[in-house]
């Protein structure tokens, strides 16, 4: 067994359903889903994603999920003229969140 | 990055903006510069803002416009903190109300001459691709935080995509990727901007990189191709110092990953669908790949230069459909993005 599963098994033991109970009372759900996903992206990882499952073990991971991804319900305009001209026809107010940086993009 | 979980994941915010305004995301590194109608539209708004007149540290005019399409400012801010947002968006829908609601909106001409500098067009044809960059679980460290997250979007050309679809189906059959789009991928993509900016690498600093496709089966009109490959680069640190903060530029810095991709191809799709590869008869309908493997190093606003590493760090990407919010420009498309176009 490497250093690195034996460090997995003690995360394991940290995180996972042997963990002593007052220590499960300070782990809420989120908690829980989330460091059983971590150990199943460790796991796909150290194992160089050699099946289909532990590769989209690691994509999902990787990618943002619903939550992550509200900020996208907006219905952004990725162009300040084409808001102005919108902003124009509609007889509305422009919001302009401007960076340094794509806000849709990189930031 | 920061306010998009705390300002524009907000129930609120995002029924305000949705309903009472023509929300707007674009990029003022650009806009505050161009030489040309959109610029000058910024410029007006920008300088009745926040930061007017700015020129210490920088010059930026990051932040929150309101603002009529006359180009008259509501109100303006620069802040993550939620209710201060809303306390701005209310200022401005008082304002508009007094004072616009019953006004003509300004006539805007739809097309205007672009400065060509700033010029940052799809390639007819091409594919984009979503990247999301994060950290990836640490061995020993159950609590390091794998919530920061930032995107990019990667651009292929008609011609690139073209050279992805493998020529011979015969089971087990293997090409490599083009060398320039490798290039790109790794001096662009490969790039640590989890909690902050970093610039790209310099196309010396890759010292091995190669992407590989081998055809695992077909299904009908479905090629179904594994993608294989690995990247490292190293850079030294620039020497560069800011002038205004003293703060070095750049840390000697690295990434060291290996890549694994799911792609298929599919020659029945019809090239006006809403997939990638817009290059006549077939198109790709799934192109997920991750890069896994370590970083290295610190850049100026990446924030790291407590957690230098080296630690695990995920590239993964996914095929968009080519909506206007999904053609945001790649974040290096006006460097040397494309070497042959």
């Amino acid at each position: 067994m490497s250093v690195r599963t034996l460090s997995m098994v003690g995360f394991a033991l940290a995180f996972g359903v042997t963990a002593p109970a007052t220590l499960m009372g300070q782990i809420d759900a989120r908690q829980l889903r989330d460091s059983g996903e971590r150990l199943a992206v460790m796991a796909a990882v150290e194992a160089d994603m050699a099946t289909e499952k532990q590769f989209r073990a690691v994509h999902g991971f990787l990618t943002a999920d619903k939550t992550e991804e509200k900020w996208r319900q907006i219905p952004w305009e990725p162009d300040l003229w084409q808001g102005r001209v919108n902003a124009a026809k509609q007889g509305k107010p422009l919001f302009i969140w401007a960076m340094n940086g794509d806000p849709l993009g990189c930031v | 990055m920061t306010g998009r979980a705390s300002v524009f994941s907000d129930d609120r915010v995002i029924d305000l903006l949705t309903n009472r305004f023509i929300p707007v995301a674009d990029n003022c590194s650009y806009t505050q510069r161009q030489d040309d109608a959109k610029g000058e539209f910024f410029r007006l708004i920008a300088e009745q803002g926040h930061y007017a007149g700015r020129t210490k540290p920088t010059s930026t005019r990051q932040g929150l416009y309101t603002a009529t399409a006359d180009g008259e400012l509501l109100a303006s801010v620069n802040t993550t903190n939620v209710e201060r947002v809303l306390k701005m968006i209310d200022s401005a829908l008082s304002k508009w109300q007094e004072e616009h609601v019953e006004g003509g909106a300004a006539t805007v001409s739809v097309v205007y001459e672009a400065d060509e500098q700033y010029d940052r067009v799809f390639p007819d044809g091409g594919m984009t691709l979503r990247q999301t960059i994060r950290d990836l679980p640490r061995v020993g460290d159950p609590k390091a935080d794998t919530a920061r997250h930032n995107f990019d979007h990667v651009w292929l050309t008609q011609a690139e995509v073209q050279a992805l679809v493998p020529a011979d189906l015969t089971l087990g059959a293997e090409h490599t990727v083009p060398a320039e789009v490798v290039r790109r991928i790794a001096q662009f993509h490969l790039v640590d901007q989890v909690r902050g900016e970093a610039p790209a690498w310099r196309a010396d600093s890759i010292q091995d990189a190669a992407l590989s496709l081998r055809v695992e089966r077909v299904e009908g009109s479905q090629v179904h191709i594994k993608l294989t490959g690995h990247a490292r680069i190293e850079q030294p640190a620039s020497g560069r110092v800011n002038p205004f903060s003293g703060v070095k530029f750049d840390m000697d810095r690295g990434v060291d990953v290996q890549f694994t991709g799911y792609l298929v191809y599919d020659s029945s799709v019809d090239s006006s669908d809403d997939t990638g590869g817009d290059s006549g008869a077939g198109a790709f309908t799934r192109f997920d790949v991750v890069a896994t493997g370590s970083r290295w190093g610190a850049t100026v606003y990446n924030f790291r230069a407590e957690d230098l590493g080296p630690a695990p760090i995920g590239f993964a990407f996914e095929l968009l459909p080519p909506t206007p919010a999904n053609l945001t420009p790649p974040k290096f498309v006006l460097w040397d993005y494309f070497r042959d176009s």
